[in-house]
């Protein structure tokens, strides 16, 4: 080997041991932690990017407290390095695996064949087999009320969405985002632009100034971490917004009028503590502990905050069904 | 499409262009010295965290741009040292940067915002253009309406080409990477030479994520660039290595990213889709001949041996 070959796979070595170092175990197997259930999650992304990835692992953090668990749980764990990182937590004896993302699906369907005794959670994604418990976040129900706010906060009539990535739960959220937003007794056009990535920011905020530039006044998102672009454009630009997941009124104090509220903290947080039986599929929706919510702020009217929040109320009690596009 | 729409769209289209140009400017250096740097892309992302950490650190936007140049200019120097020094395969070595730039932005993300339960924005570039250019029809959603690091982007690309045709340095630049033992013959260190290319490329890339993150949005998110490193390099095929050619392939790359966000909301005949893979479509004709003969410099991706001839 050359000596300039043997740097290169220096660098390379030392840029996987980096790599490596993104993905601690939070808690270590000690002797005193026997007895307690033990827990591994694992997440498609960086569990500090202040949206699902870090909201998972938050939900993660809290089930440990309150259900008394042992967790621990390897993030960035991309397509190639699924099956080897559950089939590793498997042979360690963890009794609850978890996966935060639909896309683990085939992942935790094959792994939980090969270990039919222990116990698997997917959370958003329908999982297959005896063994497995998932729970499907309800974008359809969060973006409705979404759509229902944006329709009492039009003045022009006219709102925007912004995606991720044209895939069904999203092309879901945009739909009833829609139907949501013709309750208010007007007719509302809703612009919908996908993005294509995730966690850009820049094409998240130049989405929303297109939008804006369109002629729409509030924004509504399925976004991750290029959420705070978005909101971002809104802000400057003078027009509302709505965030996602939890709280995002930080993000633009002037611009946030309310947010769609599902944290995905709270599915992790049900499956972890065994809360979804084995083999059943279930939404987090308005019925579920902490589930979906209209979070308004001080930007919106009183009479209208009643009027969005008893929408919600009718989801409670049934009288309101919306669409479930796709059945988990 | 009215007036207003058309320079809402031109001035999209400038702002997404800007970060792209400054970077292909810099990066003209090191092609044109005869190394790759496909490390840009990481480099970039890099120069977004830096700029964003220097700002957050000390308050002030043009220590944070430095910042973000020095930093840039690092791993541009890492670059130059396992290309040039230990004559690494460029691609590989450039790989491996974009890696290690992936997986130190990820682990740092925690630790740059902890504390902070939001991403705080930091300040962004001024617009400085008085009022009244700034409502100029075309030139003034274009130009002046702009934060100031876009009067860079196309300051830089002009400098870049008067220093490469009008300078002997320029001159020394340019036949390094098509003749580097007549370059050596003359006297003149070729090293140094690839070092200075290699180092100004990673400056500017430094730069450009400066730009992306500072310009208007004041925040940092992993993963950021999404391929923009890479779409300069794209570039270049089709700009043939000319600075002021390669900013124009810039800008209708930015034109084309900002076209497709607005297709998807007018109801055009023509799938968005279509102006998403635009550029590339370019690329791919470009390279097959159709817009001219596009040739790279000579000993582009061969490392200098001095005692090879």
């Amino acid at each position: 080997m050359s000596k300039s070959m043997k740097i290169v796979f220096v660098l390379i070595a030392v840029t996987t041991v980096i790599l490596a170092g993104c993905q601690p175990a939070a808690a270590p197997a000690t002797e005193e932690a026997a007895g307690k259930t033990k827990v591994a999650a694992v997440f498609p992304g960086v569990v500090t990017d202040q949206s699902w990835n870090q909201f998972g692992y938050e939900g993660l953090q809290k089930a440990e407290t309150d259900c008394s668990l042992e967790t621990a749980y390897t993030e960035s764990v991309t397509q190639d390095k699924q099956l080897e990182t559950l089939r590793n937590y498997a042979a360690e004896g963890y009794d609850i695996i978890l996966a935060h993302g639909g896309e683990y699906a085939d992942s935790i369907k094959t792994v939980a064949a090969e270990y039919p005794d222990l116990w698997f959670g997917l959370v958003n994604g329908a999982g297959e087999g005896p063994n497995v418990s998932s729970m499907i976040i309800g974008y359809n129900q969060m973006s409705y009320l979404a759509g229902a706010l944006a329709c009492n906060m039009t003045k022009t009539d006219h709102i925007g969405f912004v995606g991720g990535e044209s895939i069904p739960v999203v092309d879901a959220g945009a739909e009833l985002y829609k139907e949501g937003a013709q309750t208010c007794g007007k007719e509302v056009q809703v612009d919908v632009v996908y993005t294509g990535d995730w966690a850009d920011v820049t094409k998240a905020r130049e989405s929303g100034l297109s939008l804006i530039a369109g002629g729409s006044d509030v924004l509504y998102h399925i976004l991750d971490t290029a959420d705070a672009g978005l909101i971002a454009a809104a802000e400057d630009e003078g027009v509302y917004a709505i965030g996602l997941y939890r709280d995002s009124s930080a993000l633009g104090p002037k611009a946030v009028i309310g947010s769609a509220m599902g944290h995905p903290g709270t599915m992790i947080y049900q499956l972890a503590c065994g809360k979804v039986p084995q083999g059943e599929k279930t939404w987090l929706d308005v019925h579920t502990p902490d589930g979906v919510n209209i979070h308004m702020t001080d930007l919106v009217p009183a009479d209208i905050q009643a009027k969005v929040k008893a929408i919600w109320d009718e989801m409670v009690s049934g009288e309101l069904t919306v669409k479930n596009m796709g059945e988990p | 499409m009215d007036l207003n729409s058309i320079n809402e769209f031109l001035a999209a289209a400038i702002r997404m262009s800007a970060p792209l140009m400054i970077v292909g400017a810099g990066a003209l250096f090191t092609e044109r010295t005869g190394v790759f740097n496909i490390g840009l892309e990481g480099t970039m992302l890099v120069g977004c965290m830096a700029a964003v950490y220097f700002s957050l650190q000390t308050g002030n936007l043009w220590l944070a741009t430095l910042g973000a140049m020095f930093v840039g200019g690092l791993f541009g120097l890492v670059h130059a040292f396992l290309t040039i020094t230990r004559r690494a395969d460029q691609i590989v070595a450039g790989a491996a940067i974009n890696l290690f730039a992936l997986g130190i932005t990820n682990l740092l993300n925690g630790p740059l915002y902890a504390g902070y339960e939001y991403r705080p924005r930091v300040t962004l570039y001024p617009v400085i253009a008085p009022e009244a250019l700034q409502n100029l029809p075309i030139l003034g959603p274009i130009l002046f309406a702009q934060p100031v690091i876009v009067y860079f982007a196309f300051i830089i690309p002009i400098l870049a080409t008067w220093i490469l045709y009008r300078t002997t340095w320029g001159l020394a630049i340019r036949a390094v990477g098509d003749h580097p033992h007549a370059v050596a013959t003359a006297g003149l260190s070729v090293y140094a030479l690839k070092y200075i290319g290699v180092i100004t490329s990673g400056v500017f890339a430094g730069l450009g994520g400066a730009a992306l993150t500072l310009a208007d949005l004041g925040l940092f998110a992993p993963g950021m660039t999404n391929g923009r490193g890479f779409a300069v390099l794209a570039a270049f095929v089709v700009g043939k290595w000319n600075p002021i050619l390669v900013a124009a392939a810039c800008i209708l790359f930015g034109s084309a990213d900002a076209l497709q966000l607005r297709a998807q909301t007018i109801q055009l005949a023509i799938p968005y889709q279509v102006f998403v893979m635009l550029p590339y479509l370019l690329t791919i004709a470009a390279l097959a001949g159709l817009v001219g003969r596009t040739v790279g410099p000579k000993t582009v991706g061969k490392p200098y041996d001095p005692e090879s001839i």
